[in-house]
This record gives structure tokens, C-alpha cells and sequence, in this order.
């Protein structure tokens, strides 16, 4: 068993190729459906986030996992419409992949290193996967370390310190441009995580006007009655441009909310400068847009190269991080190595255990109630103690042990069950 | 002297730049007194001369450099914005080695004595163009925060600039010092009977246009969207316009003298 991983992430790609492989929740749980169906891997995890969309899978050994994530790159690029540049440093073996879906919960493959939204992401990922029934045993496993090594980072190194989030980011641009931001008029188009974040962090705001758009009122009017604004839908786009002072869209649209003709249309009534913050990927604003003279468009990238001048103290924290990722991915391995000795394990054991029995029942008639019923209790804790080490031994050997092997000492112990029941009857 | 405490007051304001320190936008005493010990040197020369010190061209580039100091002064402490200080201090910097480097020849300069009224003409000159100065140091400034935000390049300016709504502030403000100041200095021009030709030296004809486009940014102060980049423009060509008074003052004088 192998995990495997495609990585297509902001490191290789650039935010105008990576918008092209972006799927919706819907299009995540039909393709999984569909990569269940066709390859017969239960395991599949499918991570699309706004910086990167990776797939990993379990499979038999890394030849097959290398070339089904092979298959679905080039899939991908002909669907899709882009090329990566190296093609096998997007495709990641057993003990990559492992460490990497850690390093990514921790926050150590984000652009903005130790920002907390992406365990909220691979939490996200999980759930559609549970959706399309492509949750097995040893993906579970990996996604909970995972989450667990996020967490652990983020308690126990200085990683997720300070306030460098995207939101964060945002904030400090608007005030580059507007000074003060009390008593600001902001509108928020969209209404999923990311928004809600920019919220949190405007609420220490004094005096602002908030206006929250969305697609669908009700989560607008939930997020609006939580952080004293108004809702509305999309319809009223063209007025909240028109009456706010920065406008952020983190929506998942397919295509531009904000285009440029229409937003000059638009500028003509009003004269102050408009910060517009455009966090969606897909984009939802049209880039030209940024070349009207009030204008400033900035887009994910942009707020990821800010915050990254001013992550040195996140750095220092790195080292720790990594060593906790370390320890989270040997944990995982070892529990999968066990997973492979495990049937020759239970053989053992249950060997063990009947010849226990057997030996009970033999003695039965031949000792007092309470010599036997203390026998009962002391032999299964006899086979414990004696079978501690060998099975802590063979579990962290798991891995390096043939399959073969296991499968030999598995018969062993099952041959041996069965030749000893023979000679006793 | 004044040079090096200068160049002091710069070396410390790169430093707390470069550290992380804006500034609260309070004046330390080491600003505070070496302008107060420039002020002492221009009023003793004053003393010397019986007039505004603008007699020689060291003089005047000494009286330029302490009028920017002073301006950038009272600008920090009423808006509480130090970010743009080193700006003006490194043109403050820079006369004053100007002003140093023709005390070497003091004593072969002619020094012209000069009326009570060419005195405030001279001295309300000094500040519009100090207000010019400031003001350009301010457009140029907002032109590069700006195109930094907008290209999404978040680099020093980025981080130790206060915002642009700030610097446009400091801008309309220095504009409207500048065109007060030059203003008073046509209104002495008129009574000190001067002959049609001085007014045809180029410092003044050049003087005479930033007072026209200073005057007019400084009766319309609304700067919103792209308003504010026609200021700073023009602010910059004012301080284009700055170096080439200061060029022709280092060169020629004063067009009294």
C-alpha cells in the first residue's frame, strides 16, 4: 500500500493557470465518483484549494500510483487547457506525499506561511470525499495526522503567530491607500470562509458601512446579522462598487463579477479611489480593471508576496514545525506498516490464544473452580506479555518486511493452529 | 558644523527606518536643536549683514536649507506623519554641503547690503520655495506608493510610508504654504521699483510659474481619484523647478545681487 500525490500548487503554477484547474465542491465529489469507479481505489483525496489542487490516492505500490496520477495529469492538461513545466516533480512517492499533506495542514506549503485557513480546507476535503465514498481506512488515517499535525504546529510553535493572514493583508493595503480605516465603506462579494475571515478582522473597525453581497441572501444575511451589516444579492453589485471605499470578492464564480466596462460605467459617478481586492480563484474581477486611474486591484498573489516580506519571525519557527511534521509522518507510518503486518499479527495472536483455550479446556477437569478461573485470567495476560515486543517489533518493521515474509509467517501460525487441533483430536 | 549634525539626524533616521521604527511623529531633540543652533547662525549673520541673510549664495542655500528643515518640522508635528522626514532632511543635507562648499570663497564673494522690504521678499521666496520643495518631495513620494500598490511591489516604500491619503494631505498642505509665501513675495516685488528686466531672469520667470501653478493647485485643495495624480505631477515639476532656482542661486545669486 502506497500513497501517492499529484501536486499542482502556486510554487509551479501561477495564479492564471491555476484558476484553469480549480473545482467547485460539485465537480470535486463527481470527479472523485468517477476516479472511484474507474480505478477501484476506495482512498482518494482531492484538495482544491485557491493555491493549489492535489490529488492523493492509495494504491498497490508506487508504479501504479505513479501512473494513474501520470494518467490524470495528462487528462488535466488536455481538459483544461495548460502545461506544467516539470512534469514528474508534480507527481510525489509514498514518503513525499505522506509529509507533504502534513506540511500543507501545518501551513508550511502556503503562500503565506502558518495562515490557518487551509486546515479548514483539508477538513473540507475530507468531507467531499466522504461524499463521493472515497474515504477508506488508510485515508482517514493520513487526514486525521494530518489535521493533528496542523493543530500540534500551530499550538506548539510560534508558526501561526502574529495576525498574517490573507485578511490581514488586505487590511494593511486598504490602509496604505485610505489612511484611517474608521468609518470606511466596505462590500464583501461572497460569502464563504475567506469572506467571513476579512469579517472577523473587520469588526475591530469603528464606524464602517458594511455591505455583504452573495448569490444566495441567506448566508449574506447570516454573516451580515453576525458582523452588523447589510445583505443583499449580486444584483446589487454596480451600487456597493459605487458607494464603497474597498470592495474584496472571494466568490466561486466561474467567470468575472467585475469587468472592466462595466465598472468604468460605474466610476463615472464617483471620483475617490476604490481598492478592489479580488481573492477568488477563478478570478472574479477582470484584470484590466486595474488599469482605471482611481483603481487598485490587487489578487491573491499580490497579498501573498506582502505578507511574505514580513514572515521572519514565522521562519524561525520552521525547524520546529518541520519536526513535529517528522514525528506526525513516522507516527502514520508506523501505523501503516502495521497495517501490513497486522493479518500476520491477528494470526499469531489467535494462535496463541486458542492454544491458551485448548490447553483451558484440557486442564478442566483436572483443577478446582477457582485454580481454572484463575488460570483463565492469567494465561490470555501471559500471551500478551510474551507477544509485546514481537509485535511492536514486527509492526515497526512492517514496511521493510517482504510481503512474502508475512504472508509465510502469517500460513505459519495459521498451519500450525490447524496441525495442533488435528494432533489433539 | 550644521553639515555633519545634519548628516547625523539622516544616518539616525535611516537607521530607525531600516529597524522597523516609523516614528511616532514626535521631533527628538537632536532635530529639534540643530535646526534651533542653524536658526542662531542665520540670525548672527543677520545681525552681521543688517538684513535677511540671503546676501551671498551660501547664505541663501543655508537660509533655503533651514526654511525646508523648519517646514517639514511643523508639517510632522501637525499631522504626526514622520515617515517622510529623511525625504526632506536628505534635500536639507545636501544644501548645506552647498551652502559649506562656498564658505571655502566666502571672502571673495561681494556681499550687497539689503533693504528691511527686500528682506521679506527675499524670506517669503525662500519659504515658497521651500513649500515647493516639500510639496514635490510629497508628490513624488505619492506617485511611488502608488504605483507600488497598484503593480502589487510591496517593497520599503511600501512599509515605511504612512499612506496616501496622508501624503496627499502634506501635499495640499505644502502647497498651500508655498503659494501663501510666494504670493507675499510678488506683492513686496511691486513696491521695491525694480527695473522690468530682473523680472525676465530666469529664477524669477520660473518663480513666477510655480507661483501660477501653486496658486491655482492651491485654490482647488480637492484631490480625489485621479485629481491627486495631476497634483503630484505638477508638484514634481515644482520641484523640478526648485533645482533650477537653487542650480542658478549657487551659480549666479539672487537676481538682486
Amino acid at each position: 500500500m502506497r500513497i501517492n500525490c499529484l501536486a499542482l500548487d502556486h510554487k509551479i503554477l501561477p495564479l492564471k493557470v491555476r484558476e484553469k484547474i480549480v473545482f467547485s465542491h460539485d465537480q470535486a465529489i463527481q470527479f472523485l465518483t468517477e476516479f472511484r469507479q474507474r480505478y477501484q481505489i476506495k482512498d482518494v483525496l482531492l484538495l482544491s484549494t485557491c493555491n493549489r489542487t492535489e490529488l492523493y490516492i492509495l494504491a498497490n505500490n508506487s508504479h501504479e500510483g505513479f501512473g494513474i496520477l501520470n494518467s490524470i495529469l495528462q487528462k488535466w492538461q488536455t481538459d483544461r487547457d495548460f502545461r506544467v513545466p516539470i512534469q514528474c516533480a508534480a507527481i510525489h512517492s509514498h514518503g513525499a506525499s505522506v509529509r507533504r499533506l502534513m506540511r500543507i495542514a501545518a501551513g508550511l506549503e502556503s503562500q503565506i506561511i502558518g495562515e490557518s485557513e487551509v486546515l479548514g480546507q483539508v477538513r473540507t476535503a475530507k468531507d467531499l470525499s466522504d461524499k463521493a465514498g472515497a474515504t477508506g481506512k488508510v485515508m482517514i488515517r493520513l487526514w486525521e495526522r494530518a489535521l493533528r499535525c496542523g493543530k500540534r504546529v500551530r499550538s506548539e510553535t510560534r508558526l501561526g503567530d502574529g495576525a498574517l493572514s490573507v485578511a490581514y493583508g488586505v487590511l494593511w493595503i486598504a490602509r496604505k491607500i485610505h489612511g484611517s480605516l474608521k468609518g470606511l465603506s466596505f462590500g464583501i462579494i461572497g460569502a464563504g470562509e475567506i469572506s467571513e475571515l476579512v469579517l472577523k478582522n473587520l469588526d475591530t473597525i469603528e464606524d464602517k458601512k458594511l455591505k455583504i453581497l452573495n448569490r444566495s441572501p441567506e448566508r449574506a444575511e447570516l454573516l451580515a446579522s453576525r458582523f452588523g451589516g447589510i445583505a443583499g444579492s449580486l444584483d446589487e453589485l454596480a451600487a456597493t462598487i459605487q458607494e464603497s471605499d474597498v470592495v474584496i470578492c472571494s466568490t466561486g464564480s466561474q467567470i468575472p463579477l467585475i469587468k472592466k466596462d462595466e465598472l468604468s460605467t460605474v466610476l463615472k459617478e464617483r471620483k475617490r479611489s476604490l481598492l478592489l481586492i479580488d481573492l477568488g480563484v477563478p478570478r472574479d474581477i477582470e484584470p484590466d480593471c486595474g488599469n482605471l486611474p482611481q483603481i487598485f486591484l490587487n489578487n491573491l498573489d499580490d497579498i501573498a508576496r506582502l505578507i511574505e516580506e514580513n514572515l521572519d519571525e514565522r521562519r524561525s519557527a520552521i525547524p520546529e514545525a518541520l519536526e513535529i511534521v517528522d514525528h506526525e509522518a513516522h507516527r502514520f507510518e508506523l501505523w501503516l506498516n502495521g497495517l501490513r503486518s497486522e493479518p500476520a499479527l491477528k494470526a499469531l495472536r489467535k494462535a496463541m490464544e486458542d492454544a491458551c483455550q485448548f490447553e483451558l479446556e484440557l486442564l478442566k477437569d483436572e483443577v478446582d473452580q477457582e485454580t481454572h478461573e484463575k488460570l483463565q485470567v492469567l494465561l490470555p495476560r501471559l500471551v500478551k506479555r510474551v507477544l509485546h515486543k514481537p509485535t511492536e517489533d514486527l509492526r515497526a518493521q512492517g514496511g521493510d518486511l517482504e510481503p512474502r515474509f508475512l504472508k509465510r509467517l502469517e500460513a505459519l501460525f495459521q498451519m500450525e493452529e490447524g496441525t495442533e487441533s488435528e494432533d489433539s483430536a | 558644523m550644521l553639515t555633519v549634525l545634519y548628516g547625523v539626524i539622516l544616518a539616525g533616521e535611516r537607521r530607525a527606518l531600516t529597524d522597523g521604527h516609523r516614528g511616532s511623529g514626535a521631533i527628538g531633540g537632536w532635530i529639534l536643536g540643530t535646526t534651533s543652533l542653524h536658526l542662531l547662525a542665520l540670525v548672527m549673520r543677520g545681525l552681521q549683514v543688517g538684513a535677511c541673510p540671503v546676501v551671498s549664495q551660501w547664505d541663501s542655500l543655508s537660509l533655503l536649507a533651514w526654511c525646508i528643515a523648519v517646514l517639514q518640522i511643523l508639517l510632522v508635528r501637525f499631522s504626526g506623519d514622520r515617515s517622510t522626514l529623511i525625504y526632506s532632511f536628505s534635500l536639507v543635507f545636501l544644501l548645506q554641503i552647498g551652502s559649506a562648499s562656498f564658505t571655502l570663497r566666502m571672502s571673495e564673494t561681494p556681499e550687497r547690503m539689503i533693504d528691511s522690504l527686500t528682506s521679506v521678499h527675499a524670506f517669503s521666496a525662500l519659504i515658497g520655495v521651500a513649500g515647493v520643495a516639500i510639496a514635490g518631495i510629497h508628490g513624488a513620494l505619492w506617485m511611488l506608493l502608488r504605483n507600488s500598490i497598484k503593480n502589487g511591489r510591496f517593497g520599503f516604500l511600501f512599509i515605511r510610508l504612512s499612506s496616501l491619503e496622508e501624503i496627499a494631505r502634506l501635499n495640499r498642505i505644502s502647497t498651500g504654504i508655498a503659494a501663501t509665501a510666494l504670493t507675499l513675495t510678488l506683492l513686496t516685488s511691486i513696491f521695491l521699483n525694480r527695473a522690468y528686466s530682473e523680472f525676465l531672469e530666469p529664477e524669477v520667470v520660473v518663480t513666477m510659474i510655480l507661483w501660477g501653478i501653486f496658486g491655482l493647485l492651491a485654490l482647488f485643495p480637492r484631490s480625489t481619484g485621479s485629481v491627486i495624480a495631476t497634483r503630484a505631477w505638477l508638484s514634481l515639476l515644482g520641484f523640478c523647478g526648485v533645482i533650477f532656482i537653487i542650480g542658478w542661486i549657487a551659480m549666479f545669486g539672487f537676481h538682486s545681487q
